[in-house]
């Protein structure tokens, strides 16, 4: 797999990039091999996290 | 199952793809739409079903949905630095480049439309909270007495609560602020504890009112995140239907 494409290094949080990767975007369903939309324990982490870090 | 799929990671108009550095990712095109995908490997997709990752604290950046989570932000975010891009969901797998074609073709409208309506926009996340959580001042309550103890409670609380309506107003006044230069907006948490945790649509030439507004809020702890591309800003579902079995 490359090491790197042309991109901006963002500043952002991991937790913002991981809840518009895993919980936004357009959703696919029907004829796929793997859909990880149905991976909610992790987003159900993720909401807890963002809370956790919101109150720390 | 094992082997390997092709992963898709947006949509996007039909281009000469040149993405240095990611010679796999490619483009599966149809009437002028194209579906950015890539060749990967299944087992970490399996696998990350199968064990889905629990965090106790913060995500480290070797988590396995981390790495392959920001894989997925990193090709979305180099077409969406030249063109306009429909983020798909993460861990998108299709068969085949005929499932792919399949996709554009049954959404090609739908797709359309949402190019349109995201071309020439950044998105910006912005929150705010309470300035300072306002640490009362020590006070010696010695030799106090138990009505001047309870007044004083009371003068704080009532304090606290004035200090925090006033803040839930401004951050209100602030949205409404921003939302003058954004062409859509959307709230993120539904959450009281950030005052305010917003993503935005923001024309790129609005962006330096968009920015200056964001700052003009001295009375409140403001964070703009940004520039992303539109992952907030898209309600797609999008089901491709197997013409042969599945």
């Amino acid at each position: 797999m490359p090491e790197e494409l042309t991109v901006t290094p963002s500043a952002e949080g991991l937790v913002d990039l991981l809840d518009r990767v895993i919980d936004r975007g357009a959703v696919v369903t029907g004829d796929v091999l793997i859909s990880l939309a149905g991976i909610d324990l992790i987003r159900l982490d993720l909401r807890l996290l963002l809370v956790a870090i919101e109150n720390a | 199952m094992s082997g390997s799929g092709l992963c898709a990671y947006a949509i996007t108009r039909e281009h000469t793809l040149d993405l240095v550095g990611a010679p796999d990712v490619r483009l599966v095109t149809h009437q002028g739409l194209a579906l950015v995908v890539a060749e990967v490997d299944l087992a970490p997709f399996v696998e990350l079903e199968a064990n889905p990752t629990q965090w106790a604290k913060e995500p480290s950046e070797d988590d396995p949905l981390v790495v392959l989570a920001k894989r997925h932000d990193e090709v979305v975010r180099a077409v969406f630095g030249h063109h306009p891009v429909l983020p798909l969901r993460f861990g998108t797998i299709l068969r085949d480049e005929q499932a792919a074609t399949r996709l554009l073709t049954d959404h090609h409208t739908e797709a359309r439309e949402g190019l349109d309506r995201v071309e020439g926009h950044h998105e910006w996340g912005v929150r705010a909270r309470l300035p300072h959580p306002g640490k009362p001042a020590e006070m010696s309550t010695e030799g106090m007495s138990g009505t001047d103890y309870l007044t004083m409670r009371r003068d704080r609380l009532a304090a606290a609560a004035r200090s925090r309506r006033d803040s839930s107003a401004a951050a209100t006044a602030l949205h409404e602020a921003l939302s003058l230069h954004a062409t859509e907006t959307v709230h993120r948490t539904k959450k009281s504890a950030p005052l305010l945790d917003a993503a935005y649509l923001v024309p790129i030439a609005a962006e330096p009112e968009f920015h200056a507004e964001a700052k003009r809020y001295g009375d409140l702890a403001v964070e703009v995140t940004g520039p992303w591309p539109p992952y907030s800003f898209v309600r797609l579902e999008l089901t491709t239907e197997a013409v042969a079995h599945a």
